[in-house]
């Protein structure tokens, strides 16, 4: 005991060191219950969370088991009040039950009366709840299922949902032993497996995995085990023929099977894939597409980027909850801080696997960061420090020295597919001209925009310029090289994306680069400094270099 | 038949020192001789005092002696065993406090431990084998002994209810045969019969009063007879003896898990004391008038250390009764630091905190009365003199001796209060005392997860110092700019840290976060970019991580860049050779005259001095203003340039003639700022100001250089009232001059302008005969609308005498 690998703060943190030779049994025994927040090179940061200990509960572990490593690995004494806090928060998950009745239908039950009465009590659940039955269970509104669990979370006791799925309408899905586009054998990463598996056993939830660990194959393998109609949902158009290329090359489905369901398709087949947006449409106040949800009678409903979906899509899926739901996500966390919502309303977290450990087995492209600060000019620094608070970010984000470094950083990695991000469509244009490259931003033809990543992907096309667009589930397999050039005030989950372009696993093995570009001693150089946080916590390799230091 | 006197003469030596131990009253004064210790052991005050020392199971004993002998039942040892513990045939069903199956035996041990007690403390005597109350202890019992009634003279019930009974007979027998025997019936039970809608349980009631199972007290209560109790009790007094409440309370913890919590929570205790202290060395903290720390004060140490308001009172108090903070003694009465604070940081941690402790221990303060009201309905400040009780220290240290009978166990306020309740249940605990100590406690580290700290009692720092974990001299640096160090920092790393970086984290690791304000107050403190780079290097445990290499430059880059030094004047020469011939003048070495830059030099004299310096040595210097505008000088003197000006606007005080300060004539009178307003005593020093009240009768007249707007000028009149007489009525006064012209008014009766503000700030003149000033009202009459008006002073926004009193003179000036 006096030398294990993890260091329990009384603030409920838990600090990992790495190198210890006990660390990675450690992490195994606690990444089940704690959050990882920070991991950079030495010691990681965990977080002991309620939501952390109900996915752990919902998993099957109970306190004691928690409780039992915390104190095997810690190398000083745990402190008592966070042994108290571990159990008393975890046996509040499951004392309230979700199930069906053979006469009285869907009923909330308890183990303890004392909590029914508790939550029965309260505002939040007026309206949700029928007649009591008896003192230990009460008659759920079929409608209210979703709003019930949300409500519940919020009070502090999250219920377990075992009253079961519809089975949905049958359709025979199967994962193709072959992979259609490169006709070659192919299998499942044991991972995916995994997460399928832990998926499928939980009922619903959400299946944790960074950008470039296949996803889409995850949610293909869930639509194999189900094998019913399966209802998509997805960030955008892109997005969403980028799922139905994948799942005509990776499953037996055909073409013919799988509809769009969009701004400018309105199709419904077996498989359904539709756009975030279009959902969220309104007519005169009227969400004008919510019959798709009730078109056909769906037995698995994929909810793609977790994190990035819209309150309406929430309030929706609360009508959804006889329907199993996974999700998929390389973050659960959330910009809005919603993260209960996720837990309530899809499921508890079913599978997660931290970044550097998929990295670690091969399967991502090792990511090597660098920050490149460029010195303005006098004549810059002057018309910086004298402009209007609004236009400091621009100013310094498109500075005119960007483009020399952007050319320099470009040549060094002569060949290799190159991003150029950033923000600003006159900076975008101005390096497309220097570069001799193609822009792609939000008016870019969708049609063009596929041309273009097809050209990429082939390479026939080495550079590419893209703009915000390029953040969400765009697939550049072959992207190894990235530059940042301006970015929305250095969001976390931004610079998850980005990252993520640069990640997809290579052929080669060749070290992915990242890096951003920003101006010295202005805003711009704050911002970089909470990415260079968050990629640091990531564990990713970050080094500053000046702008003169490129070409050398 | 023995008498009290006889059992008294008949203690043995041992058992006489054993009394006068137990009950020290009794032994001062010595008393002459054993029939007045008897007689003295007997008196009541000493029969109280003896009470309140004993537990609950120890009064019930007595309590049964009292009942049985009043009810002239025999109370041998076996008699009272088994009205108190029951004679062990029938179950013990009515048992609250069942210990399990030693319950018994450890009864009847208790049973026999606490009837020795009482008769070594001559509570109880042997009148043969029966025992008997001490004489005059009869009249200390509560109203209800035991929860029996008053005995009654009538025959009553003595037999089991019968099941002819009515409904509820029962249910209400049950309510007051185990106490409090008396019951508030309806009043007119007895006068009405059977009304429709009267409660069940009347008829009951009126059953039981007609066969002799309760009696009438009053019209409106009733009460279960002594006779009646004793026998449905079954010959029982009470239901079995209280044991104290935390027998058998598992002692859980392992010390080291106790050590660590408490380790931490010293530690913790100890830092933010420190802190407290050097937050009020820089900046002392106000204190109200009632000697109390304000809420706005609280709230900054609460800010500043990071806490919640509970807990940063708890650290003041702490320092506080440590003597480690009190109020000054000069008039402002701040808190800052005492001396001994100073000797205090000097010590090490352990010791530091085993002062802290010490100062608790024997602290009559209530730190958990803060924030409540007192009886004037006030809220009860921090720190406020007289939150403090006597028997605060006795309260403390009885929790504390609970806590130390149950080494290893996880305590909680509630069993705590409950022992001490048991151990003395005639002694007045407040829950939120018990509470307030058991978190001081918690908080100083004194116990950790609710049990005492092991070792305090062979010395606190010793303890202390087993119990912190060893020191470490290593820490982890990573690339996103945090460190870690895996444990408790030695000393030195300790200090270097609290340098350079900021922590995040407490507890069994310190981490901290390397930001580049955190490195430029390293940079402040004197270090060097290499030195810190080498320092850290030396205990980090993996190279540093380049991005925190280049932190550290960036920063050393740009220390420093920024330069602010002191001067009070500076010089412009158009040429170099002339400003190089001003800095080799021997004169000028006593103003600190020094380079800036080519062609302008500073100097720390002031600009007067500088000036006069430049024009001895030949030049033809010309003062400039800010926008580098010559201003010309007059050779009217002026020194201390706003308050003279200032108080001549009020007062019209010639400066040139009676400032006291030498040199005056020479200096020439700034013009630019004579028109300029400035408020009175803005930075004018309090004795010029004295010097120039002084000087007042002397006043010469001078031209003013604030021409006179409207009104009257005085300039020329001497005498009190023509002294004030020029200030605008746009200006604004000062208050409280406000307020001694309009009393001079009231005083001699004369008239003045009065601008006055209304609610929306427009100023309206008027003019005004004031009448009488109270409670920041002005009373005043309007001669020319022949009305009276009332006005709030802080609506007058200034006063302008008209110099002659009305009716007297007319008004003189233009």
């Amino acid at each position: 005991m006096p030398n294990g690998p993890l260091i329990v703060q009384s603030d409920k943190s838990l600090l990992l060191e790495v190198d210890h030779e006990q660390a990675t049994e450690a992490r195994r025994a606690i990444a089940p219950f704690a959050e990882l927040e920070r991991a950079p090179e030495h010691i990681h940061t965990y977080r002991l969370t309620p939501l952390g200990l109900w996915n752990a509960r919902a998993a099957g572990l109970d306190a004691e088991t928690v409780v039992n490593v915390l104190i095997n690995y810690s190398r000083y004494p745990v402190p008592h009040s966070i042994l108290v806090d571990v159990a008393e928060t975890m046996s509040r998950y499951g004392r309230l039950q979700l199930t069906t009745h053979p006469t009285y239908g869907l009923v909330l039950t308890t183990t303890d009366k004392a909590v029914l009465a508790e939550v029965l009590k309260s505002k939040r659940t007026k309206g949700l709840v029928g007649e009591r039955i008896d003192d230990s269970s009460v008659i759920v509104h079929r409608s209210e299922r979703g709003n019930l669990k949300q409500a519940l979370i919020k009070l502090g006791w999250p219920a377990e949902d075992l009253a079961g799925y519809v089975d949905g309408e049958k359709h025979p899905i199967e994962i193709s032993p072959v992979d259609k586009a490169k006709d070659k054998p192919w299998t499942m990463r044991p991972y995916q497996m995994g997460a399928v598996e832990n998926f499928w056993h939980g009922g619903s939830g959400v299946v944790v995995l960074p950008c470039g660990a296949g996803k889409t194959i995850v949610g293909a393998a869930a639509m194999a085990k189900s094998s019913t109609t399966t209802l998509i949902l997805v960030t955008n158009s892109v997005s969403a023929r980028q799922w139905r290329d994948e799942l005509i090359r990776r499953t037996t489905l055909t073409e013919d099977e799988i509809g769009e369901y969009s701004g400018t398709r309105k199709e419904i087949r077996p498989v359904t894939i539709a756009t975030y947006q279009v959902l969220t449409t309104r007519r005169k106040g009227e969400y004008t597409h919510l019959e798709l949800l009730d078109a056909r009678d769906w037995g698995l409903i994929i909810y793609d980027e977790v994190h990035l979906l819209p309150a309406p899509i929430f309030r929706m899926t609360a009508d959804m909850q006889a329907r199993r739901r996974l999700g998929l996500t390389a973050t659960l966390v959330r910009e809005d801080g919603r993260e209960d919502e996720v837990f309530s309303l899809i499921g508890p977290k079913r599978f997660d696997a931290p970044w550097k450990d998929i990295e670690a087995q091969g399967y991502i492209a090792p990511a090597d960061c660098q920050e490149v600060r460029l010195t303005l000019s006098d004549a810059d620094r002057m018309t910086y420090a004298i402009a209007e608070p609004e236009d400091k970010y621009r100013l310094a984000a498109c500075a005119p020295g960007k483009v020399r470094v952007v050319l320099d950083l470009v040549k060094k990695h002569e060949g290799e597919p190159t991003l150029v991000i950033g923000q600003y469509l006159d900076q975008l244009d101005e390096l497309a001209k220097a570069l001799g490259a193609e822009v792609i931003t939000g008016q870019t033809p969708v049609k063009e925009r596929q041309r273009l990543y097809e050209a990429f992907r082939t390479g026939e096309v080495t550079k590419l310029v893209v703009s915000k667009v390029a953040n969400f589930s765009i697939d550049l397999p072959e992207a190894s090289v990235a530059i940042q050039v301006s970015g929305s005030f250095g969001s976390r989950q931004e610079e998850a994306q980005r990252l993520g372009r640069v990640m997809r696993p290579k052929q080669d093995g060749r070290t992915a680069h990242f890096y951003t570009v920003v101006t010295r001693d202005t805003v711009d150089q704050e911002f970089a400094a909470h990415r260079q946080r968050f990629l640091a916590e990531q564990g990713y390799a970050y080094s500053i270099i000046d702008a003169e230091d490129v070409s050398a | 038949m023995g008498t009290f006197s006889h059992s008294i003469r008949s203690f043995d030596d041992q058992a006489l020192v054993a009394l006068l131990t137990r009950r020290p009253d009794l032994a001062s004064p010595s008393p002459a001789n054993l029939v007045s210790l008897a007689a003295r052991a007997s008196n009541g005050a000493s029969l109280s005092r003896a009470l309140a020392s004993l537990n609950a199971s120890a009064l019930e004993i007595l309590e049964s002696v009292f009942i049985l002998h009043s009810l002239g039942r025999g109370t041998s040892e076996a008699d009272l065993r088994s009205a108190v513990l029951g004679d062990g045939r029938e179950g013990h069903e009515g048992r609250e406090d069942s210990t399990g199956v030693n319950g018994d035996s450890s009864d009847a041990a208790q049973f026999r431990a606490e009837l020795s007690t009482l008769t070594s403390l001559a509570l109880l005597w042997w009148d043969e084998d029966q025992l008997r109350l001490a004489p005059g202890l009869e009249d200390l019992f509560e109203t209800f002994p035991a929860g029996f009634g008053p005995l009654s003279s009538n025959a009553v019930a003595t037999d089991p209810l019968p099941a002819s009974a009515p409904e509820y007979s029962r249910t209400v027998l049950n309510a007051v045969l185990w106490g409090p025997p008396v019951a508030r019936v309806p009043a007119n039970l007895l006068s009405t019969h059977a009304a429709a809608n009267e409660p069940p349980t009347n008829e009951a009631l009126r059953w039981l009063l007609h066969n002799a199972y309760l009696e009438l007290l009053d019209s409106s209560h009733v009460y279960i007879p002594r006779q009646t109790a004793f026998a449905l009790r079954q010959g029982r007094t009470h239901r079995g003896l209280s044991l104290p409440p935390l027998t058998g309370h598992a002692a859980s913890l392992t010390p080291e898990s106790i050590q660590s919590e408490a380790a931490r929570a010293a530690t913790e205790s100890v830092r933010l004391v420190t802190e407290l202290i050097a937050l009020w060395e820089r900046d002392p903290a106000q204190s109200l008038r009632n000697g109390g720390l304000p809420v706005r004060e609280l709230k900054r140490v609460a800010n500043s250390l990071d806490l919640t308001s509970e807990d940063a009172v708890l650290v003041c108090e702490l320092a506080l009764a440590s003597r480690l903070v009190r109020t000054s003694d000069d008039a402002a009465k701040d808190f800052s630091p005492t001396v001994s604070a100073d000797d205090w940081l000097a010590l090490d941690v352990e010791h530091r905190w085993s002062q802290l402790v010490q100062g608790w221990l024997v602290s009559q303060r209530m730190p958990w009365r803060i924030g409540q009201l007192d009886e004037r309905a006030s809220t009860i400040n921090a720190l406020h003199p007289e939150v403090h009780e006597a028997w605060v220290p006795r309260l403390r240290n009885n929790v504390l001796s609970v806590l130390r009978e149950h080494p290893l166990a996880p305590m909680t306020p509630e069993l705590v209060l409950a022992e001490l309740r048991w151990h003395a249940p005639r002694a007045a605990i407040t829950p939120e005392s018990v509470a307030g100590l058991f978190r001081e406690a918690e908080f100083l580290g004194l116990t950790g997860a609710g049990a005492l700290l092991p070792g305090t009692d062979d010395g606190l720092a010793a303890a202390l110092a087993n119990a912190l974990p060893e020191p470490v001299g290593e820490i982890f640096v990573q690339g996103d700019l945090t460190g870690m160090v895996p444990g408790r920092p030695t000393p030195p790393l300790e200090a270097l840290l609290e340098l350079c970086a900021v922590v995040e984290s407490r507890g069994g690791a310190l981490t901290v976060r390397f930001t580049p304000e955190s490195i430029t107050r390293a940079f402040d403190e004197g270090m060097g970019a290499a030195e810190i780079i080498d320092e850290l290097g030396m205990y980090s445990v993996t190279p540093l991580p380049q991005p925190l290499t280049y932190l550290i430059a960036d920063v050393a880059r740009k220390h420093g860049n920024v330069r602010v030094g002191a001067m009070s004047s500076y010089i412009r020469i158009h040429d170099e050779a002339a400003a190089a011939a001003i800095l080799s003048l021997p004169a000028f070495a006593s103003v600190g005259i020094f380079e800036i830059a080519p062609t302008v030099l500073g100097a720390s004299a002031p600009i007067t001095t500088v000036l006069q310096l430049l024009r001895e040595a030949g030049m033809a210097p010309v003062v400039e203003s800010p926008d580098g505008q010559v201003i010309t000088a007059d050779r009217q003197s002026e020194k201390t340039r706003v308050s003279t000006r200032s108080i001549r606007s009020h007062l019209d005080v010639n400066l040139g003639v009676s400032t006291p300060f030498p040199g005056d004539d020479a200096l020439g009178k700034v013009t630019y700022l004579g028109t300029r307003k400035a408020p009175l005593g803005a930075d004018s020093a309090p004795l010029a100001v004295v010097a120039q009240l002084r000087a007042e009768h002397e006043a010469t007249p001078t031209p003013s250089p604030t021409p006179p707007h409207d009104g009257v000028t005085g300039g020329g009149t001497p005498g009190e009232s023509s002294k004030i007489s020029d200030s605008s009525p746009d200006q604004g006064d000062e208050p409280s001059l406000t307020i001694v012209l309009l009393r001079e008014a009231i005083a001699d009766g004369s008239l003045v302008t009065i601008a006055m503000a209304d609610s929306r700030g427009t100023l309206t003149h008027r003019t005004l005969k004031p009448l009488r000033l109270d409670s920041g009202r002005l009373r005043a009459a309007d001669p020319a609308r022949e009305s009276e008006l009332t006005v709030a002073i802080h609506r007058i926004a200034s006063v302008t005498r008209l110099n002659q009193p009305h009716t007297t003179e007319p008004p003189a000036g233009n």
